[in-house]
């Protein structure tokens, strides 16, 4: 009832476009992202075009780092398969964005272990060892962080003011959107099977 | 009560109304505006969505684009 309100508040204000959605978030059968408002922006502090490519681009890096990592820890052949393609997706990100800023792509890279969405590659691997990861734990360790990833970044193109950065962080938001979908289709695959 | 409003046609969506719109559409072709309060939102939200409990809203309304379809839960 608080978003019929508030959705009343926003046409009585003049807004047209305006849907509530009924139900609420309890009824929404969808990935989630957990994390106040800032969570896993302390990594973006500069405010400044270079440091936002650096970070995205270190970010990335430190994704496919974990793919690579999980897939030496996994047995199973689908899964490593799957781990394979997943890193393969971050070169592919890396790549595109050199060539669409290549002017920011010169220089050092940062090192760094943090990965989409503010997690720690460390505390992950830690959670599956001694484990081996299965199909289903990748597919859903990835949505997770696919979903992370989407949520930070269209935070992150909200509260900045560098126009380039913005588009920077839009084209990361629709690429973590693509992933999810793609690992929603693997994962109804394996749902069917 | 803004009564005229309850009845405008498409007013309510459907989770999954909102989500095959999201799919067809890129990330910043809409908004999703969370109302809750920010413990609600920590532990969980729709990916991207943006953060206004709706104590606030009619303080933060400028934070909003009046040009986009926009979805609240």
């Amino acid at each position: 009832m608080r978003s019929k309100a508030a959705a009343q508040l926003l046409l009585a204000d003049g807004f047209s476009n305006i849907f509530n959605m009924s139900g609420g978030i309890v009824a929404y059968a969808g990935g989630k992202a957990v994390g106040d408002e800032d969570f896993g922006m302390e990594f973006f502090v500069g405010g400044n075009f270079h440091d936002a490519f650096q970070m995205s681009y270190a970010m990335e890096e430190g994704l496919k780092q974990l793919y690579l990592a999980l897939e030496t820890l996994s047995d199973d052949e689908e899964a490593s398969a799957l781990l394979a393609k997943l890193a393969k997706f971050e070169d592919g990100h890396k790549a595109k964005l050199k060539a669409m800023f290549p002017s920011a792509a010169e220089g050092e890279e940062i090192s760094t272990n943090s990965l989409e969405g503010g997690f720690d590659r460390q505390q992950i691997l830690d959670h599956f060892h001694p484990r081996t990861a299965n199909l289903k734990d990748i597919i859903e360790l990835g949505m997770t962080l696919e979903t992370q990833a989407l949520d930070l970044y269209s935070r992150l193109a909200r509260q900045t003011e560098d126009e380039e950065s913005r588009e920077l962080f839009h084209y990361l938001s629709k690429e973590e959107k693509t992933h999810l979908h793609f690992l929603s289709n693997e994962y109804d695959t394996l749902l069917q099977q | 009560m803004n009564w005229k409003s309850l009845f405008t046609p498409g007013a309510n969506m459907s989770p999954d109304e909102v989500k095959s719109f999201m799919a067809e559409h890129q990330p910043d072709d809409y908004q999703l505006l969370d109302v809750r309060q920010p413990k609600e939102y920590e532990k969980g939200h729709i990916p991207g969505a943006m953060l206004i409990p709706v104590k606030e809203l009619t303080e933060r309304m400028g934070e909003l684009d009046r040009n986009k379809p926009t979805f609240v839960y």
